[in-house]
C-alpha cells in the first residue's frame, strides 16, 4: 500500500515538487547538500549539487517524467554542461572532478537508455567522467526505504492523509488541518520514552518528504502562496520541536536549509509569474470582484515578506518587488486583523526601501480602519485574526448572518500598530488618534512556553490578556515601549532565523505581537 | 450504512445553530446587544476595566439539555424540531441573562451606581435623579446612548401615564434638556483627558 502511495504521488508530480524530498534522500543517505537551484541560466545543468559520504562532489539534474528521444535531444545540452563543466562552489576547490547524475521521476525510452550506454562508453574510453541515472523505480524503493515507515497506513490516518493531497489546488490552505495532520504524524514519529538526536532528526525530515507529498496538488497548480502557507507549516512545527528539545545546529542545517529554499523557490516563482501576466483576475471575471483586492493584499505582504528575507540574508532583493507594490498600492485593503500581516510587512519593507513616507501612510491607513469599525457605541467590529483572510471576505459577503457583535471594541494587533507608529515618531498622527484608540482593548495571548507560539492553537495553556490602553498617555513611555530590546520573548529558532518571522506572520497571523514586529523593526536598516 | 445525507444536514445543522443563538439573544433582554468576543486560547484571561483596574476572568458553564428517543423520530416534524431548539435557545438565553444580572449587580454595588428610590413609586422625577447619577457617553455626532428601563410587566399603565405627563409638561422637557446638557459636558471633559502627553 505505501508502495503504491509513494508510486502515485511520484508519477503525478512534476520535479519543482519532488525537489525537495529528493534532497531529504540525498541527506538521509548521509550527502552534505552544497546548492538547490533556483531554476536560473546559471545554473549550468546542475539542479543539486552536494558531496557524497566519501568526499565525492555529485551534480544532479531532474527531470519530471518519462523521457523520449525527443526530449532527450532537447535537453542534451544541458546533460553535457552537467557533465563537463566544473562545479563553481566556494567549498570546492576549482576543478575538483564531480559525478554527475541525471533524475526523473519517470522512465527513459529504451533509444535513449541505448544512446546513454553509447555515449558513456565512448566517454570511459576517454577518460572522461560518465553519466548515471536514477529512475521512478529507484526513487520509490529510496523513499520507502527511509520514509516509508512515516506514510499513514491506519485508515483514518490515511484519509485524512488523501483528503489533504487531494486537496483542491486552486484552493487556499486549510492551514489547520494541515497543521494538526503534520502534528499526529510527528507525535507518532517521536513516540516512546526515548527521544534521541537520531530518532528526532529522522521525524522530522520525514515530515518535510510527506507534506511535499500533501502539497501535490498545489504545485500542480502552481498555487504558490498556497505551498508557501505548507512550508511555513512544517518549519514551524521542526522549530518548535528543535527548541524543546535543543537538538543541535549542525544536525538539522541541512533540513532547514533546505525548507527555506523551498519556500523561497516558491516566491521566485511567484514574481516570475505576477511579472509575465497582463492582470490579476482569477476565473469568472464577475464572481472574481469581491475576491480581487484581497488578493494583491495578500500578494502585497507575501512579496514584502519576500523582500523582507532576502534582505535579512543581505541577498539582492528583486526590483520586480517593488514595482508591483507600487503599481498596486491602491489596490489594497484591510478587512480583518488576518490581514494585518501583509500590512506589517509592507511598512517594514517599505522603510527598509527607504520610503519611511509610503510606511508611515500605510500605518495610519490600517490604524484607522480598524478604528473606524470599533467605534464605541457603533455595532460593528474588526474581525480578529483568527478568522481567516477567506471567511473574512465571506464576513463580509454575509454580514447579516454573521455575529458582528463578536469583534467590537478589541484588537490583537492594534497595540503592535500603534508601536510601530511610534518608532517612526509620528507624535502628531497618534496625537490625532489617540482618544479613538483608548477605548480599543488590546488584547494578548501569552503562551505558557515560548515554543507553544509555533503551534497553530494553544487551547489548553497559556492565558489571554485585554488591557485597555492608558486614557492619558505619555509620549516618552510609549517611546520607551517601542524602543524596548524584545530579544528574550523571541523564541531561540526564530532568533537564529529571523528571515522566517515575515513568512510567519502571513501564515500564523493570530501570532502578532509587538514583541515580534518590534523585534523585525529592530532588524530593519533604513538606508542613508 | 444506510442511505444518508451528510451534506445537507451540514447545512441544516448550521441553520438550527442559528435559530438556537437568535432564541438565545432574544431573551437576554438588555443584554441582547452586548459585544462578544471568543476566546480562541489559553486556559485563563484577564481584562481591565475602563478604570484600568485588572480582574481575573471567571468562566461560567452554561448548558442545556435535551433528550430525544429513537422512537420519537418517526413522528416528528421539522417543525417539531426548530421549535426544540427554540425552546433550548430560550433556556440558554435565561440562563446567561440571570448570570449577567448577577454580574451587573455585583458591579453596580462595587462602583457604588445603585439608586435606592425609598419606596417611591416611580415617576419622571425619579428617572431625572436616577440620570443625574449616571454616565451618559455619548457617540461623535453628540447623540447620547441612553441607558435601557427595565420594569415589570405589571407597569406597563405606569409607564403610559409618565410618557403623556411628559409631553404634556413643558418643565419635563426642560429639565430633561437642562441634565442631557450636563451630561454632555461632564462626557466631553472626561474624554478629554484621552490624550497624548509629552
Amino acid at each position: 500500500m505505501k508502495n503504491r502511495i509513494v508510486e502515485n504521488w511520484l508519477t503525478n508530480t512534476n520535479e519543482l515538487s519532488y525537489q525537495i524530498p529528493f534532497c531529504q534522500i540525498l541527506i538521509a543517505k548521509g550527502y552534505k547538500l552544497l546548492h538547490v537551484t533556483r531554476h536560473g541560466p546559471f545554473e549550468q545543468g546542475k539542479d543539486v549539487i552536494a558531496i557524497n559520504k566519501d568526499g565525492i562532489p555529485c551534480a544532479f539534474q531532474l527531470k519530471g517524467g518519462d523521457i523520449t528521444l525527443s526530449d532527450w535531444r532537447n535537453f542534451r545540452g544541458e546533460v553535457e554542461e552537467l557533465l563537463d563543466l566544473p562545479i563553481v562552489h566556494p567549498s570546492l576547490h576549482e576543478g575538483t572532478p564531480h559525478e554527475s547524475y541525471l533524475i526523473t521521476n519517470g522512465q527513459l525510452s529504451e533509444e535513449v537508455r541505448r544512446e546513454i550506454d553509447d555515449r558513456n562508453r565512448v566517454r570511459k574510453s576517454e577518460n572522461k567522467p560518465i553519466l548515471h541515472t536514477i529512475v521512478k523505480g529507484e526513487l520509490v524503493s529510496d523513499f520507502n526505504l527511509h520514509f516509508g515507515e512515516f506514510i499513514p497506513a491506519d485508515i483514518p490516518d490515511l484519509s485524512e492523509f488523501l483528503k489533504l493531497s487531494l486537496h483542491e489546488g486552486e484552493a487556499n490552505l486549510d492551514k489547520q488541518a494541515f497543521f494538526e495532520f503534520l502534528k499526529g504524524l510527528l507525535n507518532k514519529g517521536l513516540a516512546g520514552k526515548r527521544k534521541n538526536v537520531g530518532k528526532i532528526i529522522n521525524t522530522i525530515n520525514s515530515l518535510v518528504v510527506i507534506t511535499s507529498y500533501l502539497l501535490a496538488s498545489k504545485y500542480k497548480k502552481k498555487n504558490h502562496v498556497a505551498i508557501i502557507d505548507g512550508w511555513v507549516l512544517v518549519l514551524s512545527l521542526v522549530f518548535q520541536t528543535l527548541e524543546k528539545y535543543s537538538v543541535p545546529k549542525d544536525k538539522y542545517e541541512s533540513t532547514v536549509r533546505l525548507v527555506f529554499d523551498a519556500i523561497l523557490l516558491q516566491s521566485q516563482a511567484l514574481v516570475d509569474e505576477i511579472n509575465n501576466r497582463e492582470h490579476y483576475v482569477e476565473g469568472n471575471p464577475l464572481h472574481d470582484v469581491p475576491y480581487y483586492k484581497p488578493r494583491i493584499t495578500i500578494l502585497n505582504g507575501y512579496l514584502a515578506a519576500y523582500g523582507l528575507h532576502l534582505s535579512f540574508l543581505k541577498r539582492e532583493v528583486p526590483s520586480e518587488i517593488t514595482s508591483f507594490l507600487d503599481k498596486t498600492t491602491k489596490q489594497i485593503v484591510s478587512l480583518g486583523e488576518s490581514m494585518i500581516p501583509f500590512f506589517i510587512n509592507l511598512v517594514l519593507f517599505r522603510k527598509l526601501i527607504g520610503n519611511r513616507d509610503h510606511s508611515e501612510i500605510l500605518l495610519a491607513h490600517v490604524i484607522i480602519s480598524i478604528l473606524q469599525s470599533n467605534k464605541p457605541l457603533h455595532e460593528q467590529g474588526f474581525p480578529d485574526p483568527y478568522l481567516s483572510v477567506e471567511d473574512t471576505v465571506q464576513w463580509y459577503i454575509n454580514s447579516e448572518e454573521m455575529n458582528v457583535r463578536e469583534y467590537i471594541n478589541g484588537s490583537y494587533t492594534l497595540k503592535s500598530l500603534v508601536l510601530l507608529l511610534v518608532t517612526l515618531q509620528r507624535k502628531d498622527l497618534l496625537e490625532k488618534l489617540w482618544r479613538r484608540i483608548s477605548y480599543i482593548q488590546f488584547i494578548e495571548y501569552f503562551p505558557e512556553e515560548q515554543y507553544d507560539l509555533y503551534e497553530w492553537n494553544n487551547r489548553d495553556t497559556g492565558k489571554l490578556e485585554s488591557r485597555f490602553p492608558v486614557q492619558t498617555q505619555s509620549w516618552s513611555e510609549l517611546v520607551e515601549t517601542a524602543n524596548t530590546d524584545y530579544s528574550l520573548e523571541i523564541p531561540s529558532m526564530m532568533k537564529k532565523y529571523p528571515e522566517f518571522i515575515p513568512y510567519f506572520i502571513c501564515t500564523f497571523p493570530h501570532r502578532v505581537k509587538p514583541s515580534m514586529v518590534l523585534y523585525m523593526n529592530s532588524l530593519i536598516q533604513e538606508p542613508n | 450504512m444506510l442511505p444518508d445525507f451528510p451534506r445537507e444536514k451540514r447545512e441544516l445543522s448550521k441553520l438550527l445553530m442559528k435559530i438556537f443563538t437568535n432564541s438565545a439573544f432574544g431573551e437576554m433582554g438588555p443584554f441582547e446587544g452586548m459585544p462578544s468576543m471568543t476566546q480562541h486560547e489559553g486556559r485563563q484571561s484577564s481584562y481591565s476595566t475602563v478604570d484600568g483596574v485588572i480582574k481575573q476572568q471567571d468562566y461560567q458553564a452554561t448548558a442545556v439539555e435535551y433528550q430525544v428517543l429513537y422512537s420519537d423520530i418517526p413522528n416528528m416534524t421539522l417543525q417539531d424540531v426548530v421549535a426544540l431548539i427554540q425552546q433550548k435557545g430560550k433556556e440558554m438565553g435565561g440562563q446567561m441573562s440571570q448570570y449577567f444580572f448577577k454580574v451587573f449587580t455585583q458591579t453596580v454595588d462595587e462602583v457604588g451606581n445603585n439608586f435606592d428610590a425609598k419606596g417611591r413609586p416611580l415617576s419622571i422625577e425619579l428617572l431625572h435623579e436616577t440620570l443625574e447619577k449616571l454616565e451618559i457617553p455619548f457617540d461623535e455626532d453628540g447623540n447620547p446612548s441612553l441607558p435601557k428601563l427595565i420594569v415589570s410587566p405589571s407597569m406597563g399603565p405606569r409607564i403610559e401615564e409618565m410618557q403623556k405627563n411628559e409631553k404634556e409638561k413643558p418643565e419635563y422637557k426642560e429639565k430633561y434638556a437642562e441634565i442631557m446638557a450636563r451630561k454632555k459636558k461632564e462626557w466631553d471633559e472626561k474624554q478629554n483627558s484621552r490624550k497624548l502627553v509629552d
